[in-house]
């Protein structure tokens, strides 16, 4: 081409590395009078430094994108009134959800902001909104999901979880639950629904608060849903999960019968090594943790659909063929298998540790569909023969 | 009172004008000498862009006045709005004042299997696909040099109409016309205007018809006259993309591998893929699930039964993959300005493979043959 270089060529986009300087979107649930306001309030009013956008459905229960508004969590003054009408044109076979969509279009408008939060009201089930957010790292979003957070009333909550379904599936989809009015509450009682919680939802922190007072870097930017967190949450939680002993004397409700259709039979793990029994008469909402000595076939994993009424995967993977540690991850109907940074030690076990969270979960069931997806060459994983690894990892 | 030079803190007087403010019908500029004029020439230069952009062609919208085009497309003004006999059966969006589908909408908010057609529906999508292809064929036969993409966008609406059907992109989120036809640099959903073919362009052509209660959904681009080397590849390589990802359809395969075929043969071309659109789930409703991203690494839910029917129309450009949408909320355009092309097909997943729902005449396996595409 020509040498002339009087004018500056015109510049062309350049990709950025997936997720960097991506907004964090943290998902904030919690049944009424559990605390979500307070923890908003006081997240808000923290020296952080952030500029901080609050979504807010102010109307209805639904979290329909019609009644959502988004205020400056500064000073409370409201960015857009009707998210609705702010959306860009046409929404036919687009790859994001609407409300991503218009949330982009909000921060270039007013790209001060530097964080999000979405508080949903006390009746939602957070996963659908979750899992719109938890975009392909390919499309290079303005958004990161960060992390879901429930807020849980420690004083009332024992009720809710008897009475409705919701209060459960709140718990289940969380990363990190705040047990908050722990004031109101003896510590006995605090230890107790600790226990419960964690057999509903072994897979998240529990912080106990009072007034929701927490250090922020326990609310924000947790990167719950980066491979190499995720590797290391799942890790723990197999490990709770199998800690965790059937908390009989926890169940507030006397009658209850712990049949087989709550999930207290004793499991056993295709290791031979025991998981917990977890207490799932909650709505039968609770954690299994699976391990496998063997290697994992990609594969063979990706067309091994999770049951429906799995709200979260986390899991980490020892794969054919590979040296790297692979995680497993699920939020409501997506999921996905990345690798991380992080490879196996020499001397460290390729064990394979999956979390399941969910509502009736046959445990067979799960443990079939993943031991389905052992690779060929079981037994000596470390071996790998098996090494087509699609390239799409 | 004498009249005073333009140019900030002179004062002088001032007699000598602007030629440019005159021919534009501008109020005059007056500057006491062609060294003041100059001196403040930077200034003043932005006034003719500012009033130029304002006096595009009537039917251009305000909106794109002072707009920074990714390329040398522009806008051309629309034609009066075509209309669809009363007796023709009509989607729900036709007759919404924002064009919105009450159908969709509530698919979207309930609805997250993937629909499995009986043996009767695919009869009726199977028929508004091959209405959906000979509207097509026509359409393609009106792309030539010279050709305006309204000319187009009249033999399509008068293809569907002699066949009964709506076409389905009419009134959609209020989509003006009854096709999308989208020119070099345009990604897709450009909207038909009073803009020429030229030699030399590529013009995809992407038809939707509504019969009997279902959609159909194709598309093909066309090489208008003299295309060169690199265009003509572009075009091969959305085909073979297509072509690939097809060769996938079966019951088993996940909806969210097509992307990873895509995304290869396209690398190997040098080219990359559109992330911001893609496939869709289509029968009775215009679009719904399943979605299918045309790039590697997504995390598209659903794996392919008998009986799914859906489009795969991955769009290949010869730059970068992002995209800009026009002030018109329509026509997507490459953000380097850089020329995108697409091939899309509506497929039923069969028993053992697939059927080409909008396949050519006698061409149910997709074969290359630029010649059926030179214009």
């Amino acid at each position: 081409m020509s040498d002339d270089e009087d004018e500056a060529p015109c510049l062309v986009p350049v990709p950025s590395a997936p997720g960097a300087g991506a907004v964090p979107v943290t998902i904030l649930t919690g049944f009424l009078g559990s605390g979500k306001t307070t923890l908003l309030n006081y997240v808000l009013t923290q020296d952080h430094g952030k500029r901080i956008a609050v979504i807010e459905n102010e109307f209805g229960d639904s979290m329909d994108i019609e009644q959502l508004i988004a205020k400056d969590g500064m000073d409370g003054s409201v960015l857009a009134d009707n998210l609705f009408e702010l959306r860009n044109g046409c929404i036919c076979c687009t790859v994001k959800d609407d409300l991503v969509t218009t949330l982009e279009t909000l921060l270039q408008q007013r790209s001060k902001f530097d964080y999000i939060i979405i508080e949903t009201t006390g009746l939602a089930n957070p996963g659908p909104v979750a899992a719109c957010f938890w975009l392909d790292d390919a499309l290079e979003s303005a958004l990161r999901l960060d992390a879901i957070i429930t807020v849980v009333d420690a004083k009332n909550i024992a009720r809710y979880l008897d009475e409705s379904r919701e209060a459960a599936l709140q718990i289940a989809f969380a990363d990190r639950l705040l047990l908050n009015k722990s004031d109101l509450v003896s510590a006995a009682r605090v230890a107790a629904l600790s226990s419960r919680l964690r057999g509903i939802n072994a897979a998240c922190d529990i912080e106990v608060t009072h007034r929701c007072a927490i250090d922020l870097d326990k609310v924000l930017d947790l990167r719950c849903f980066h491979a190499d967190s995720t590797a290391a949450a799942a890790t723990s939680a197999a490990a709770a999960a199998a800690a965790a002993a059937a908390p009989v004397e926890l169940c507030s409700d006397a009658e209850h019968e712990h049949g087989d259709s709550c999930g207290h039979g004793a499991a056993q793990s295709s290791s031979g090594s025991s998981s917990g029994a977890p207490c799932v008469h909650t709505s039968g909402v609770s954690t299994f943790a699976i391990t496998l000595t063997e290697a994992v076939d990609l594969v063979a994993l990706d067309a091994s659909r999770p049951h429906r009424t799995v709200y979260r995967i986390k899991g980490v993977l020892a794969v054919a063929g590979s040296d790297k540690k692979y995680v497993l991850q699920g939020v409501h109907d997506l999921f996905d298998v990345t690798e991380t940074t992080a490879a196996w030690e020499p001397d460290e076990p390729r064990l394979s540790k999956v979390v399941f969270i969910g509502r009736g979960l046959d445990r067979g069931k799960l443990e079939e569909g993943l031991r389905g997806c052992v690779a060929a060459a079981s037994g000596s994983p470390q071996s790998g023969t098996k090494s087509d690894l699609p390239d799409r990892l | 009172m004498a009249e005073l030079c333009e140019t900030p803190g002179c004062g002088k007087p001032a007699s000598m004008g602007c030629p440019t403010c005159i021919k534009l019908g501008l109020p005059r500029s007056l500057y006491c000498s062609q060294e003041c004029f100059k001196s403040h020439w930077p200034q003043h230069k932005a006034l003719h862009k500012l009033v130029r952009s304002a006096q595009e062609p009537s039917g251009i919208l305000p909106a794109f006045s002072g707009y920074s085009y990714t390329g040398s497309l522009r806008p051309a003004p629309l034609s009066a709005p075509r209309v669809v006999p009363s007796h023709i059966p009509r989607p729900d969006y036709a007759d919404h004042p924002l064009g919105h589908s009450a159908s969709e909408q509530g698919d979207k908010m309930t609805n997250t299997s993937i629909p499995i057609y009986t043996a009767k529906q695919v009869e009726g999508i199977r028929e508004a696909c091959r209405i959906g292809r000979e509207v097509l064929d026509a359409g393609g036969r009106a792309a030539r040099v010279g050709a305006t993409t309204d000319e187009i966008d009249r033999v399509v609406h008068e293809a569907c109409v002699e066949r009964g059907a709506y076409p389905s992109p009419l009134n959609y989120y209020q989509f003006p016309k009854s096709v999308c036809t989208s020119v070099n640099e345009a990604i897709c959903h450009g909207i038909p205007d009073a803009r020429e073919l030229s030699d030399g362009d590529v013009c995809n052509v992407d038809v939707s018809t509504y019969f009997g209660g279902f959609h159909g959904d194709l598309n093909e681009t066309f090489l208008v006259g003299g295309v060169d080397d690199e265009g003509r590849a572009l075009v091969k390589t959305a085909f073979t993309c297509l072509q690939a990802a097809i060769n996938m359809v079966r019951p088993g395969t996940m909806y969210r591998d097509l992307g990873t075929v895509i995304g290869k043969v396209a690398r190997e071309n040098n080219c990359q893929v559109v992330r911001t659109y893609c496939g869709h789930g289509i029968g009775a409703l215009f679009h719904t699930v399943p979605n299918i991203p045309h790039y590697p690494k997504n995390k598209a839910k659903g794996i392919m039964k008998p009986g799914h029917i859906f489009t795969i129309e991955p769009m290949i450009n010869l730059g970068v993959w992002q995209d800009r949408t026009w002030p018109d909320n329509w026509t997507s355009v490459t953000a380097d300005g850089r020329r995108s092309a697409q091939f899309e097909h509506t497929i039923l997943v069969t028993d053992t493979g697939y059927e080409l729902l909008t396949a050519r005449e006698n061409e149910p396996v997709m074969t290359w043959n630029e010649a059926l595409l030179q214009r």
